[in-house]
């Protein structure tokens, strides 16, 4: 697919600001799919943010834009491996193969989305209250045990449940053809 | 559900419940590669997981509070149109209404509302577009000029970031995530949801890449940034200019001429952003020695920060929920000298607070130093004692600062607190109040030897994500 936006010049400011605001999820969902830790994905997805943003006048509009900034992705992601004293098992092989299914699974991933924001819905507003202080701003599992008055294993299993919910919610609509 | 898939579940349940060992981790890196039902799973929960917080954070209440707003004025605007209809004279009498209103709002017969992309906080002491702001908030459309003359107010975004602007300034708001900067001071803290917000000057352009940041113009279109936190990307917005785009990180700053030109000397120091960044922590304003520490350092423990002429105000903990009652030092206790003049209040709980953390040591043990702090919401209570703030260390500590810790500070005798933190002894020399207003903490501090003073101050959270 060419996120070329029409009408305005191959890679201009506004292109990139544009592009990078339709990627930035799906960047971000790649780099947790290889690093696995939350905050060490925020890190990177800016640190590719700088570097596509850098590289944005190379950039060939004909190109499929998360592609290639996936690209940047991985590679950032594979340094960091290096750079940590954590021995994972992420090959530049696995981290491509993994690019490609969620490529092949983009469909999916959509109707998914679209399912999420029914299940979230659904949820008991206690829950949804939670899953709210979990993502705010600089939330933590520690602040949310604070401001909660419960202990971090106590919310962390609460969060789980809330999660194991959702998916289950989202995978029995996906089986039934739900929109 | 297959075998391959079951299992990467109850791996991303280890991996999720706090157990980010590299075993687990490996784990399912091997049954991602060997097994497609396995991959599929778990790149559908990683995904799951990303867009979680775009659905449910609390942005959902500012994008629902502009939804209300829209919904309040075409409700309105729909009645006005029945009334046109079906009465003449009433007809007549809106028409005068309407000719009074922004005729930019009419377009032909169809009502054109410009979309509302952020909200500036009530102020009672700014003036917007010529009008007090008093306690109503103000709405921010597409492309109308916003133009503050006096005050610093706070504007949100339908993305949730927090924007300050500090007065004379122009601006507008151009399509969501982009603003045009023409003149005036502004400080942004971008949240994730505006990431790739975009500010517009006459000769530049910022880009925002997950931050904070201050950006000041000029009368003349010169424009300077400074990063407090994070990566901003720069370019001049003349394609003639020949000037590279920068990447500008924290604590760098740049600035650019009108014509989109490099100016490195023109810089001023980063505390011209002080008073916006004072405001995105809830704080209006600071008078003499205190000095506010907007990135909290890495200890509070005695022999840091030591300083013969600041009192350090830490930004803590913000939006907690009392999950029990707390015992505080009431805000009417007036003038506070020695213990004796303390009126003990209880908070309830469910209380939403804001938490800052006043730190003074000195080796002069002379000189008092004082000053005051005006919050921009009331003060709910202090904490002044040793063992209240051990208790509420943990319930409004940041976690990457470290605090005293009690037997530290039993078997080396010192002290921490003020006024009744010092062992009993009601003399230490203290004044602690809340003025009138009750957004106002007065301090008289004396510092010095092996004590340092420690205060608590919980203010009221009126805009935690749950509401109040």
């Amino acid at each position: 697919m060419n996120h070329h936006i029409p009408g305005l010049s191959s890679g201009s400011h506004l292109d990139f600001v544009h592009l990078w605001t339709k990627s930035a999820r799906r960047v971000h969902a790649y780099l947790l799919v290889l690093v696995m830790n939350w905050s060490d994905a925020e890190d990177l997805l800016q640190e590719v943010a700088a570097t596509a943003w850098e590289k944005f006048p190379e950039y060939d509009s004909s190109r499929d834009f998360l592609a290639w900034v996936n690209g940047i992705a991985r590679h950032k992601a594979l340094n960091s491996r290096r750079k940590t004293a954590l021995s994972l098992e992420l090959t530049p092989e696995l981290a491509e193969l993994l690019e490609q299914e969620i490529a092949s699974e983009a469909g999916t991933l959509t109707r998914q989305l679209a399912l999420l924001q029914q299940c979230v819905s659904g949820l008991r507003k206690k829950d949804r209250d939670l899953l709210q202080l979990r993502y705010a701003p600089d939330s933590t599992m520690e602040t949310v045990a604070r401001r909660i008055g419960r202990s971090v294993a106590a919310c962390y299993k609460a969060i789980q449940r809330i999660h194991n919910q959702l998916f289950a919610c989202i995978t029995v609509k996906l089986s039934r053809g739900e929109p | 559900m297959t075998n391959g898939s079951q299992r990467i579940r109850t791996l991303y349940g280890l991996l999720r419940g706090g157990n980010e060992q590299p075993e687990v981790m490996n784990a399912i890196l091997r049954l991602v590669e060997e097994d497609r039902d396995a991959r599929r799973t778990y790149i559908q929960l990683v995904h799951m997981e990303v867009n979680l917080p775009w659905l449910v954070d609390a942005g959902t209440e500012t994008e629902t509070r502009i939804l209300r707003q829209v919904q309040k004025e075409v409700a309105s605007q729909r009645r006005l149109w029945f009334w046109t209809i079906s009465s003449s004279l009433i007809a007549v009498m809106l028409f005068v209404g309407i000719g009074l209103l922004r005729t930019d709002l009419l377009d032909g017969n169809e009502l054109v509302v410009p979309q509302m992309l952020a909200y500036v906080n009530p102020d009672p002491d700014a003036v917007v577009d010529g009008v007090v702001l008093g306690q109503r908030s103000v709405v921010v459309r597409e492309g109308k000029p916003f133009t503050l003359l006096h005050g610093t107010v706070q504007l949100v975004t339908d993305g949730q970031s927090t924007i300050i602007l500090t007065a004379p300034l122009q601006m507008e708001m151009v399509e969501r995530k982009i603003l045009k900067l023409i003149q005036g001071d502004l400080v942004a803290s971008v949240s994730k949801n505006d990431v790739g917000f975009v500010v517009e000057t006459p000769g530049s352009k910022y880009v925002d890449l997950g931050t904070k940041f201050g950006i000041s113009v000029d009368l003349a279109g010169n424009s300077q940034l400074h990063v407090f936190d994070g990566i901003v990307a720069a370019e001049p917005i003349a394609d003639t200019a020949g000037q590279p785009r920068r990447l500008v990180r924290t604590g760098e700053s740049l600035a650019y001429t009108p014509t989109g030109l490099l100016e490195a000397e023109r810089l001023s120091k980063p505390t011209r952003f002080m008073a916006g960044l004072n405001r995105l922590h809830g704080i209006r304003e600071l008078t003499r020695a205190i000095h506010h520490l907007p990135a909290p350092p890495k200890s509070v423990q005695p022999g840091m920060l030591i300083h013969n002429k600041f009192i350090y105000l830490i930004p803590e903990q913000r939006h907690v929920r009392l999950p029990q009652e707390l015992e505080v030092v009431s805000p009417l206790s007036g003038r506070i000298t020695r213990k004796e003049d303390c009126i003990t209040l209880m908070l309830p709980p469910e209380t939403h607070c804001s938490s800052y953390l006043i730190h003074l040591q000195t080796r002069d043990t002379n000189t008092p130093l004082s000053g005051t702090i005006r919050f921009d919401q009331p003060i709910l209570g202090l904490v002044l004692s040793t063992e209240g703030l051990f208790e509420t260390d943990t319930l409004f500590g940041l976690e990457q600062m470290a605090y005293p810790d009690w037997d530290t500070v039993v078997s080396q005798k010192l002290s921490r607190g003020s006024v009744i933190g010092f062992r009993g002894t009601s003399d230490s020399g203290d004044i602690v109040e809340v003025l009138d207003d009750r957004h106002t903490l007065s301090l008289k501090i004396r510092g010095g030897g092996a004590n340092f003073d420690q205060i608590r101050i919980l203010v009221s959270d009126p805009y935690s994500p749950l509401g109040n």
